[in-house]
């Protein structure tokens, strides 16, 4: 088998870590989990959402994708998009 | 079934141990099952610096490192330092012969590791003390020993070092986030008004951390978004200073539709809108103001005439960072960031981040944040703390190349060429140091002829007379080096002490832990640009006392040699042909008056800090007096060393405010001042005298100076005692070993 065999399921570990972390939310993290119910995503705690996905898988995205993040699944497209 | 290793080569190992797998059901590809197929190869692999640098050995288990490192050791491969660091930040024990070549804070790492339970050796304890006070380590490394520190339970040990960390280790904070709240809850309060040109909420994120590891609670109260001008002309009442950042956008946004002149204008209009409102603050508030410089320009505006052509971004940073300077000149309450020093260690990528300006106005990334946090942290503490006043130099290796005893003088390596020119350029470094006020003195384990070397070796800068005192014996250096506090009169947390031995350096932080012993590089070549980096010696502001500080403590230095030569203490006195030139205070004695006031702690008599602001109130006016004393004596100037401060009301005048230096105690020049004010203040009209004495834990010196002049006790004021004396019918004053005249200016 090759890398490209590694096929995601759901979110990764690292973004259900980062919701822990940079919202302090417990509950389930899937690809449809969005600002309807983290109540603490808001327009700041996104810059602090951006900045960490950065720093974590090492990528820096573009003004679009910053504005595209709407889920969780928002975010593993935009991983895929890098080849993380 | 293993993966094929030859098809992950070009993949991290960690990436993939989190990646499920699909299709081979739930079955993890779990990273130690992956680093068991590599254990085989591990020399090979170690020798090619292969798949293990990426290997996060948290994943690892304890059999699977002792195995690795049994089949290095069999296959005769070192283990090196980067092996050696995973597997110590993957929580790994290693045996102590591994750790030969290691950096201290690598075997404090693998010491904590070792540990069973919770109990931290002092000695551990201590160097973990070292290392949250001298130095950044690598990020890696310090977030390891923060989470080593939280799972043996020493949490407060653990707080200390993520803050002392936190500005190139942001990541070390993570495993005490909790516990910082109430341990930085438990620090003294600052309140801080911040504002600025750009969004400043990350800024006040990045300044409690810094604020934390300089001792500080700091409260921020944000102003609104690009308040900065409304901030500067209406002072909020209730804060302890205010902080400014500037960005370089704010002054830029030209408008290219005019003529580059029109476009020009704009931005001076800018410019003075900002300068004028500094001004306004400094005029209006005694409250400290910091203020951002702004960095270089990264993307010139007008290419290759940058700093020539009127629109250059460059110029116009340069004149704004000179205006601000200019400012900055006269004003003691305002500081300066200066952001060039700041970011030089942060790559220009990671200074901003152009999508974060559009989407929400900051104009500085997170490492740049935390960059100039730490700036702002580090002038408010050099303002509390004051600077390092003493430089304790050893000789051997440090001063010079060479061992003087064993060497002789002629081969020791000091002077113009290499590598004797390395030793020279750190002796004109402490020299720069002594002209900005810092008093050196020699600690040498040396017979006491090595001081010779400095005249007799053609090569070297520094000369005897440059330091103000020496220890050049077979003493321990700590006990040589609280014997030259106390001969200079100062506390050992005034004290840097350079050294090259990691022994006398040990043995000073274990004995003298108050003084400050920082890391001299072990390469002569890179301590000169390490010294100018020491920010303990960094200078807030300088005053003419400053420079000529040393002088007047080789004088007193030669008065006290006399004092032990001479018969009795009034012969001594005497023979010291004083002079004592007082003066009413003047805008030109202002700063010097303000810095006595902020620094004096034994001869002050009743210990209230008054700035330049409040000590200009005293300047004019019926009601008010201020004088000023200059003593010299036939050894040397000491200087402008007294100051007083009095109030006039009807027939009494009160003394607010006496303080003196102490390097003048004890020769009755106190006294001769108290008379000299007391007869300026009897012309005025006064005809009682009043002083008074607020007792603090430092000046005790003090508490009979009036009843020991004639004054008598006259009850107490909010815990100041009152002391009287008429200054009609009493007495001249008696004749004291002192010539007093009168100056105007």
């Amino acid at each position: 088998m090759s890398v490209a065999a590694l096929v995601i399921n759901d979110v990764r570990p690292e973004i259900v870590e980062i919701f822990r972390d940079v919202f302090q939310f417990d509950g389930r993290v899937t690809s449809r989990t969005s600002p309807d119910e983290v109540t603490r995503w808001d327009s700041l705690q996104h810059i602090a959402l951006v900045r960490t996905i950065e720093h974590t898988f090492g990528i820096s995205m573009s003004m679009d994708e910053m504005a595209e993040l709407r889920s969780a699944g928002d975010i593993e497209r935009v991983l895929v998009r890098y080849g993380v | 079934m293993a993966p094929n290793l030859r098809h992950l080569q070009a993949a991290s190992l960690r990436q993939i141990g989190n990646a499920r797998l699909a299709g081979h059901g739930e079955r993890e590809c779990a990273p130690s099952r992956i680093l068991e197929s590599l254990l085989d190869e591990a020399p090979e692999l170690v020798r090619r610096r292969s798949l293990l640098p990426a290997f996060d050995w948290r994943q690892a288990s304890a059999d699977q490192v002792a195995r690795l490192l049994r089949s290095l050791a069999g296959a005769r491969v070192n283990v090196p330092l980067w092996l050696i660091k995973g597997l110590l930040v993957g929580g790994h024990r290693l045996p102590t012969a591994t750790m030969e070549t290691c950096s201290q804070e690598l075997r404090i790492l693998a010491a904590l590791n070792a540990l069973d339970d919770g109990q931290i050796p002092d000695a551990l304890a201590d160097q973990i003390g070292d290392c949250t006070r001298y130095g950044d380590m690598e990020p890696a490394v310090a977030s390891a020993m923060v989470a080593r520190l939280v799972a043996l339970s020493n949490t407060s040990l653990a707080c200390c070092l993520a803050l002392s960390q936190a500005r190139t280790s942001p990541e070390a904070l993570r495993p005490v986030r909790k516990e910082l709240q109430s341990e930085i809850a438990g620090l003294p309060s600052l309140r801080l008004r911040l504002a600025g040109t750009s969004t400043t909420h990350g800024l006040k994120e990045a300044l409690v951390p810094a604020f934390a590891a300089a001792g500080r609670c700091v409260e921020i109260a944000e102003g609104p978004f690009g308040s900065v001008i409304s901030e500067l002309l209406e002072p909020d009442e209730t804060a302890d200073a205010l902080a400014v950042l500037l960005d370089r956008e704010h002054f830029l946004s030209l408008d290219w539709r005019g003529s580059a002149r029109e476009a020009r204008r704009l931005v001076d209009e800018r410019l003075d809108t900002l300068t004028d409102a500094i001004k306004a603050y400094c005029r209006k508030s005694p409250r400290p103001l910091l203020v951002t410089t702004l960095p270089a320009s990264i993307s010139p505006t007008s290419g290759h005439i940058d700093r020539v052509h009127a629109t250059g971004e460059s110029g116009i940073v340069a004149e704004l960072n000179r205006r601000l300077a200019e400012i900055a000149v006269g004003v003691p309450s305002l500081h300066l960031i200066d952001a060039d020093h700041a970011l030089a260690s942060i790559a220009p990528s990671e200074r901003s981040d152009p999508k974060l300006w559009f989407y929400g106005r900051i104009a500085y990334a997170e490492p740049a944040l935390r960059a100039l946090a730490h700036g702002f942290a580090r002038v408010w503490q050099a303002r509390e703390r004051g600077r390092a006043k003493v430089l304790a130099l050893d000789f051997d290796n440090t001063l010079w190349g060479g061992v003087y005893g064993d060497d002789g003088i002629g081969r020791l390596e000091c002077g113009d060429d290499f590598p004797g020119n390395a030793f020279k350029a750190l002796q004109q470094e402490c020299l720069r140091l002594k002209a900005q006020g810092t008093l050196l003195v020699g600690l040498s384990k040396n017979n006491p002829d090595a001081i010779d070397v400095l005249s007799k070796h053609p090569g070297m800068a520094l000369k005897d007379d440059d330091f103000v005192a020496t220890a050049i014996n077979w003493e321990p250096k700590p006990d040589n080096l609280r014997r030259l506090a106390g001969e200079l009169g100062l506390g050992l947390e005034s004290f840097v002490f350079l050294d090259d031995s990691p022994h006398e350096r040990e043995a000073m932080r274990r004995m003298c832990p108050a003084v400050i012993v920082p890391e001299l590089p072990s390469d002569p070549a890179r301590r000169p640009q390490w010294l100018r980096s020491l920010a303990c010696t960094w200078p807030l502001r300088l005053t003419d006392e400053d420079s000529r500080r040393s002088e007047m403590y080789v004088a007193e230095r030669r008065g006290r040699e006399l004092q032990e030569s001479s018969g009795s203490y009034e012969d001594y006195i005497t023979g010291l042909e004083q002079r004592l030139l007082v003066e009413p205070l003047s805008v030109g004695t202002l700063p010097r008056a303000a810095q006595l006031h902020e620094r004096t702690n034994q001869f002050n008599l009743t210990t209230r800090r008054l700035g330049e602001a409040d000590l200009r109130t005293y300047l004019s006016g019926e009601s008010r007096a201020a004088f000023v004393g200059r003593v010299s004596d036939r050894f040397g100037d000491h200087g402008l060393v007294l100051a007083a401060c009095a109030t006039v009301q009807g027939d009494t005048a009160r003394i607010e405010t006496l303080v003196m230096s102490c390097r003048v105690i004890g020769r009755e020049i106190e006294a001769a001042f108290l008379d000299a004010i007391a007869e300026a203040l009897a012309k005025r009209g006064a005809k009682r005298l009043v002083g008074l004495y607020r007792p603090t834990a430092k000046n005790a010196i003090v508490r009979d100076f009036y009843p020991s002049l004639g004054f008598a006790a006259a009850g107490d004021e909010d815990g100041a005692d009152l002391w009287e004396k008429l200054l009609v019918g009493s007495a001249a004053p008696r004749l004291r070993p002192v010539t007093v005249e009168w100056g105007t200016q």
